[in-house]
């Protein structure tokens, strides 16, 4: 790696500290009171500011050691969490995305980073925080020892002065203090409490070894003792991590563990050590180190042991970033090698079995190849969903409204791709909700409804697609206003008798708006139809379900991948085409001599009737049909369809190619591939040949009425 | 019979504690001192349980702990270590305990 692909690397980092800095800091505000949410953010500022000055943004680095200052005075309960401090915190955050992109304009870096200051400045005076102003205008230099501090292991003794109870001082808040730093082992020495012939309840007969794991200095070790430090008995030692590591992930050894503590000789050991007998049973049948100190001394083998072992987990799950230009390539690459192999399996059929064995093998890499290169492209759908959060709140505030925003299924995962373009049309629909949807709340009180609206947002799988629900229980769609709307738009007859789901997608129609009023969000007629457009260029589709004064659902389908799907492959006459093959959920033979005799379009399945497309009247394909054709049974929106075709070829790993502008429009197809022997497949899309074959067959009723 | 502690055990009222516990030690045969109506219990005040402790060792009784403990002094005894110095004291009767005998 060069300077410029750490820098690189340190800038893709940033941007996704920051990205969930947002989400850390709401629900920082949600838990006010939560030490673990207040320490997320914390971490996030000290991460950023510790790769900045590494990699030389000079300019962030001092500005996050200021906000890390303030945050770090959140932490100690010297400032507490309030609304102008999540504002301010964001604030900042947006400071650094702008000092992070400005990196390459030398201009703009200098304009920003003179703004640092001011914002320090107003940032704490906002939250109260004490201290001299910055100047203004000019930069900080921060401090090398303050930088980079990962987590360290400490081993510190403390024996308290025997009158500290005197003082009012209670030792065991003092180790509550610093259990908050880190992953810790108290060990107690009791050994000196005496029996309540000789106890003297005001003495302090107990004193501690304790292991420490924590990103915090010495200094800040002693601070929680400072001020007992000088009657009391306070070592404060480091236990470098080569030692540890020495043992290769495991643990220290027993003897090694008393040694430094200082507990047993070395010559006593070693001498000890030539015995085959267990070191512990060794060691105390020897009285060469009391009971209590063995048994100390194993409790510090578990718990370097439970440290070592998080070390090694963190070092096994890292991860690795690669530019997704690069996957995008891969995922090509492996779309070429699954038509070579379509190819090759094709010319080889009847060759020698040798030759064929090969070739099968070949296909199963090319399958595990193909479905671990589409799983790296996969991206939990959260990563989108967090941004939401801000933008919520921040539409909420403008507007005066009080709004929740609740998600569920964060984890669905999807193409990177389909995350990617799907988050312009979210936040669309979001805005609309928050804007038009989500009534003020004295409306919302009037109504009887709570004060605070929500807004869900959803993500499930459902099938081969994923399900992406905006709910908002606001005011719902106005009928009536649509309609007028529509008929004003001229995109209706003021007599036509629409269907509530035909009606709502009137909505998606360009230039349709029915706010009474514009805002800096929504209401300007551009929006649901561009919606429409990008959810449709993902080969998704967009429907909408409402009810007036109570909700209204935008509801959207996605496809899980765009680049390489499990196919169906299927014959209608001459040509082939192809299901997705997560739709399909059987095939079942038929005779077309028995079926048209019923007149209806329904075949007998597993004792219900199903019904089916005939997809060779539906492509007007003339051609001979065979006697006896398949039904592909295919679950579609949650309900069975059947669609019959000539012959089933069978599962197909299918590289989908995107339809040209000409054929864009073509309902019932979302794509072609390239076959074995080179000629083309068309990929159904069933949803949409089920509604062609519907309008079709009503045309066709029309027709014969006249 | 058993010993009711008082509901403050801490610094303040250990030495009265002290000598009230002693009394009941040397007068009962089968000591068992019930901690569920303690309040608050501080160093002092676990100090103090481990001296019981440690008496009934040295005229040889078994002394006894018993009663549920309210969390505040459940967490104030399990925290800072002392979790390995008591047996569970999810059990009905449970003892302090000076070593294990693990290796």
């Amino acid at each position: 790696m060069n300077s410029d692909q750490f820098r690189q690397a340190f800038i893709e980092e940033s941007t996704e500290l920051l990205s969930s800095l947002e989400a850390k800091l709401l629900e920082m505000e949600e838990a006010p009171e939560d030490k673990e949410k207040i320490s997320a953010v914390f971490r996030i500022i000290h991460t950023i500011k510790g790769s900045s000055a590494m990699f030389g943004f000079n300019e962030i680095s001092e500005f996050t050691h200021h906000v890390e200052n303030i945050l770090d005075a959140v932490r100690e309960k010297k400032i507490s969490v309030s609304r102008d401090l999540i504002d301010w915190t964001l604030r900042s955050g947006d400071h650094i995305t702008a000092l992070i992109e400005a990196d390459e304009i030398v201009d703009k870096k200098m304009l920003l980073a003179g703004q640092s200051a001011g914002i320090v400045n107003a940032f704490r005076e906002a939250v109260g925080m004490e201290g001299a102003p910055l100047p203004e205008n000019t930069v900080e230099q921060s401090h090398p020892d303050e930088q980079g501090l990962t987590d360290k292991l400490w081993r510190i003794k403390f024996k308290p002065a025997d009158n500290i109870f005197l003082s009012g001082t209670n030792p065991l808040l003092l180790l509550d203090e610093l259990g908050e730093f880190g992953d810790s082992l108290f060990l107690p020495h009791i050994e000196d409490v005496p029996d309540l012939d000789s106890i003297n309840a005001e003495v302090c007969y107990t004193s501690w070894d304790i292991l420490l794991l924590t990103d915090r200095s010495e200094n800040d070790i002693r601070d929680v003792f400072i001020f007992v430090e000088n009657d009391s008995e306070l070592i404060v030692q480091e236990i470098p991590f080569e030692e540890l590591s020495a043992f290769d992930g495991e643990a220290p050894k027993l003897g090694t563990i008393l040694l430094n503590r200082g507990d047993i000789s070395e010559n006593a050991l070693k001498a000890l050590l030539q015995k085959q007998k267990r070191l512990g049973e060794l060691i105390l049948e020897n009285k060469a180190a009391s009971s209590e100190a063995v048994d100390d001394a194993l409790k510090e083998q578990n718990f370097i042991k439970t440290v070592n072992e998080k070390r090694t987990e963190k070092a096994g799950t890292a991860s690795l970033r690669v530019s997704s230009d690069k996957l995008d390539e891969l995922v090509n690459l492996v779309g070429e090698l699954v038509t070579v192999h379509a190819q090759i399996d094709r010319e080889s059929n009847g060759a020698n079995t040798e030759l064929r064995s090969m070739v099968e093998q070949l296909g199963r890499i090319t399958e595990n190849l193909r479905e671990n290169t589409m799983s790296m492209r996969l991206l939990p759908i959260g990563t989108t969903f967090s941004r939401f959060k801000r933008l919520v709140r921040d539409l909420s505030n403008e507007m005066g409204k009080s709004i929740n925003l609740v998600m569920a299924g964060e984890e669905t995962e999807l193409d990177k791709t389909v995350i990617e373009k799907l988050n312009d049309p979210l936040v669309h629909i979001i805005r609309n909700s928050v804007d038009h949807g989500i009534e003020t709340p004295e409306e919302r009180v009037k109504k009887g409804k709570p004060a605070e609206g929500m807004v869900k947002l959803t993500a499930e799988h459902a099938g081969a697609s994923v399900r992406i629900t905006i709910e908002d229980d606001g005011g719902g769609l106005n009928k009536e206003k649509i309609f007028k709307k529509a008929v004003q738009n001229h995109l209706i007859e003021s007599d036509a008798v629409l269907s509530d789901e035909e009606l709502y997608a009137m909505i998606f129609a360009a230039g349709f708006s029915t706010a009474t009023r514009v805002t800096s969000v929504s209401g300007r007629g551009v929006g649901m139809d561009v919606v429409r457009r990008q959810i449709e260029s993902l080969n998704g589709n967009i429907r909408v379900e409402s009810r007036e004064n109570e909700y209204t659902k935008i509801i959207l389908s996605l496809p899980l991948t765009l680049a390489i799907i499990d196919g169906f492959l299927v014959n209608i006459g001459e040509d082939s085409y192809i299901f997705p093959l997560s739709v399909v959920e059987a095939c079942i033979e038929s005779r077309y001599e028995e079926r048209i005799n019923t007149g209806k379009k329904m075949v007998p399945y597993r004792e219900t009737m199903l019904p089916y497309v005939d997809l060779r009247e539906e492509f007007d394909d003339d051609s001979q049909r065979p006697e006896i054709d398949q039904i592909v049974v295919v679950n579609s929106d949650n309900r069975q369809i059947g669609f019959c075709v000539d012959r089933v070829v069978g599962e197909h790993q299918t590289v989908i190619k995107s339809l040209s502008g000409v054929f864009k429009n073509a309902d019932g197809f979302s794509g072609a591939t390239i076959l074995g022997d080179g000629s083309v497949a068309l990929i159904l899309d069933t949803e949409g040949i089920i509604k062609r074959s519907v309008l079709r067959n009503e045309a066709l009723r029309n027709e014969s009425r006249y | 019979m058993k010993k009711d502690l008082e509901s403050n055990l801490t610094i303040e009222y250990a030495a009265q504690a002290a000598e009230s516990l002693k009394t009941y030690i040397r007068s009962e045969d089968n000591p068992v001192i019930d901690l569920s109506v303690v309040e608050r219990i501080d160093l002092a005040g676990i100090q103090l349980l481990l001296s019981v402790e440690k008496t009934g060792e040295n005229i040889s009784k078994d002394v006894f702990f018993t009663g549920d403990l309210v969390s505040s002094v459940y967490e104030r005894i399990f925290n800072c270590g002392f979790n390995t110095v008591f047996s569970d004291a999810s059990e009905k009767l449970f003892k302090i305990r000076r070593n294990s005998s693990e290796f």
